[in-house]
């Protein structure tokens, strides 16, 4: 059973720091942004890639470069490790923990606290998904699942059956009928 | 949020065979009261299970590439140790039968880490097992030789040559990609009909078995196709039980 409780943060309002500046690095400051791209990053690396540097510009990212060291944790929220180092992920982990933050260390379940989980995005619509760490390419492949299966305004559409549902004048049972019967079309495929 | 040893110490397990189950009491013991645990590709990932909060670094080779050197292996386990933590390494079968042990073991010594060993059961000893073929038998074979199927420059070593002379059952390890060599070699000391068996993921839910004899092993594996990770079996031992039975059937007969 999955036991993880997924949450929503506001992380515009929060101070990221991610150790490693490599392909990890990247992938899960990419999603971060894609998602919520008014996010604060900080990134510390010896070695930073291209494609980090190239999401710093345009984003509200610093990068730092130097080798790992505790003092970075001040004033974080969430670390995330992504070097090839475990010694190194794992000192980060322990550092993180002993003040109390939330951790993910890539490709370590052990030494995570939270995951950064699939995203479907359609207007204020979001859904999160979650394997329990089982399988990220499932999680993939329910997200392209989901971003086919809704439409693109997806807000209008809620609005939509908002106004209607609140014109019948039918009993809770007829209401849900006729929902289901409207909505019946969303899970239409094309072909 | 869990509490760590304070005393750094490494604990070199052998992780058996391939069947989780293989795996001894204190091995399981280790393992459970690892923080990290270094592991490669022959030792059942489902071991893991035993430490949910463990620290788990794979270390072996994944898709024919190596992530860490043995030398940087032996960096791990001394960084590991200064946190310090209960550092369990295992290895698939046992540590001490071709599992390059010594140079971990090494390693801790030159550092003064404590580091223990704690058998396994190696996949020879986990073959003849669970495929019922003993190694030794009364009146049969006396001793036996467990051998790798080529040196580090991938040529058959020279063990090998010697072994295929002896009367004793000689057990070859990671001698499936040269089987047609090794039983050419069997072949210019031994009668064709010298018996020979083929297990292929010895004592994990999906191994399978083949036994013949020198004229007609190959031949049998080109449609049976067994491959790596697999061990061969030469000698009286490795005959197919049919012909135990028989054997038997004859004494019982002569006893009469």
């Amino acid at each position: 059973m999955n036991t993880l409780y997924p949450i929503f943060l506001k992380t515009e309002q929060l101070d990221f720091l991610i150790i490693g500046g490599g392909n990890v690095a990247y992938e899960k400051l990419f999603f971060i942004l894609k998602s919520s791209p008014q996010t604060k990053a900080t990134v510390v690396a010896p070695f930073i890639r291209e494609e980090v540097r190239a999401l710093a510009d345009d984003y509200a990212v610093e990068l730092v470069e130097n080798t790992y060291n505790p003092e970075y944790l001040e004033g974080r929220h969430i670390v995330i490790a992504t070097t090839d180092n475990p010694v190194v992920n794992r000192q980060v982990y322990e550092d993180a923990r002993a003040k109390q933050l939330l951790v993910n260390v890539a490709d370590t379940p052990e030494l995570c606290d939270l995951y950064l989980g699939g995203i479907v995005t359609k207007g204020n619509l979001k859904i999160a998904i979650s394997t329990n760490g089982k399988s990220p390419t499932v999680a993939k492949r329910l997200r392209q699942l989901f971003e086919n299966i809704f439409p693109e305004d997806m807000d209008k559409l809620l609005q939509n059956l908002h106004r209607y549902r609140s014109t019948l004048k039918l009993s809770f049972e007829q209401k849900v009928d006729r929902m289901n019967a409207l909505t019946q079309e969303l899970i239409k495929s094309d072909d | 949020m869990k509490s760590f040893n304070q005393k750094a110490k490494i604990t070199l397990v052998g992780a058996g065979p391939g069947d989780p189950e293989l795996l001894t009491i204190k091995g399981l013991r280790a393992i459970q009261t690892a923080d990290v645990i270094l592991y490669d590709s022959l030792a059942n990932p489902e071991l893991l299970d035993h430490a949910p909060h463990a620290h788990k670094v794979f270390v072996g080779k994944r898709k024919g590439w190596q992530k860490f050197s043995q030398d940087q292996i032996n960096g791990l386990l001394v960084d590991f140790a200064k946190f310090p933590y209960h550092i369990v390494r295992l290895k698939g079968g046992d540590p001490m039968v071709f599992g390059r042990a010594m140079e971990e073991i090494a390693t801790a010594h030159a550092h003064n880490i404590p580091v223990e060993v704690i058998p396994g059961i190696s996949s020879y000893s986990g073959a003849a097992a669970y495929q019922q073929i003993p190694i030794t038998e009364r009146g049969v074979s006396r001793s036996f030789w467990v051998v790798t199927g080529t040196n580090k420059n991938g040529e058959l070593s020279k063990d090998l040559q010697l072994a295929a002379q002896s009367s004793a059952t000689v057990i070859v390890l990671m001698g499936m990609s040269k089987l047609t060599e090794i039983v050419d070699l069997f072949s210019q000391h031994k009668p064709a009909d010298y018996p020979v068996s083929i297990v292929q993921n010895a004592t994990r839910p999906d191994t399978r078995s083949l036994s013949g004899q020198l004229d007609n092993i190959v031949a049998l594996n080109t449609i049976a196709q067994l491959g790596s990770p697999g061990l061969l079996l030469f000698g009286a031992a490795a005959r197919n039980m049919d012909a135990v039975q028989k054997e038997i059937a004859a004494i019982k007969t002569t006893e009469r």
